[in-house]
């Protein structure tokens, strides 16, 4: 099951997988993302290559018009994922 | 498993049900890995919550580590979706055994009456190129290959064999 809610301080907090599966669901809700973004990964459990492509995506269209993702709270495991993927020098990581 | 005609050059189409709770003590390959578990799946993305629910139950039964689990549930995930996306000629549910060996957990999944497809010949991303550049195609397996300690492809029979290895971590077995 994967979540995305907006927190008081006005940052995207997801929660939960972000798999193939759920990445189907919920790629709408991304392509909505306008704008600079800060993407709250604390309680986000687990994130495979779809969840990885859909971020990339979004940053890369964010990108085009000025706006980027701000990553911040990763786990150290996602963080470890995002290392090896070489998307550490993509991605802004607080 | 799937009635198979012995004389056949190709094995007959698998009639197992998906999702039937068909789990049952199984070997991996011809090695003697002790109990192991295997079900059958759907072939299609949506198979993926059962996959990890499957996964999970042993990963508590047998006491397997967070780190290690994770790494396996990617794994199986990148693999499992490589077989939707690629298998395409045939619909026949993909089994996944998984097994441990002392402090190895073996994880196995097997896609039967499909053509060859060779991972290995997937272009390698390029993680150093820059965002303008890169492309995420192929980072599924590439992040497969190295989180686990083994991945091996095999085929024959038109059957698609894929078995990955995963060392727990030392201290947390």
């Amino acid at each position: 099951m994967f979540e995305m809610r907006t927190g008081e301080d006005g940052s995207l907090r997801l929660k939960g997988r972000l798999d193939a599966a759920q990445v189907e669901k919920v790629s709408a809700k991304f392509e909505k993302i306008s704008g600079p973004c800060v993407l709250d990964f604390a309680e986000l459990d687990y994130i495979s290559s779809a969840g990885l492509g859909l971020l990339f995506a979004t940053h890369k269209r964010l990108a085009d018009s000025g706006g980027r993702l701000t990553l911040i709270n990763l786990k150290p495991h996602i963080r470890e994922l995002f290392r090896i993927a070489g998307f550490d020098r993509v991605f802004a990581l607080d | 498993m799937g009635p198979r005609n012995p004389g056949a050059v190709r094995p007959a189409p698998h009639r197992g049900k998906a999702g039937a709770g068909s789990e049952k003590p199984a070997t991996i390959g011809r090695a003697p890995v002790g109990m192991t578990r295997e079900r059958l799946f759907a072939k299609r993305i949506a198979s993926l919550d059962e996959v990890f629910a499957f996964l999970e139950t042993f990963y508590a039964v047998e006491s397997v580590d967070a780190k290690t689990s994770l790494t396996l549930s990617l794994a199986v995930e990148e693999l499992f979706t490589n077989l939707v996306k690629y298998n395409t000629e045939s619909h026949n549910p993909v089994t996944i055994r998984i097994g441990r060996s002392g402090t190895d957990v073996n994880v196995e999944l097997i896609d039967r009456d499909v053509d060859r497809f060779d991972p290995s010949t997937l272009p390698r991303p390029n993680i150093e190129a820059p965002m303008a550049e890169r492309n995420p195609g192929g980072l599924g397996l590439y992040l497969v290959q190295a989180s686990v300690d083994k991945v091996d492809f095999q085929y024959a029979d038109r059957v698609m064999r894929i078995v990955v290895v995963k060392s727990m971590e030392r201290g947390d077995v």
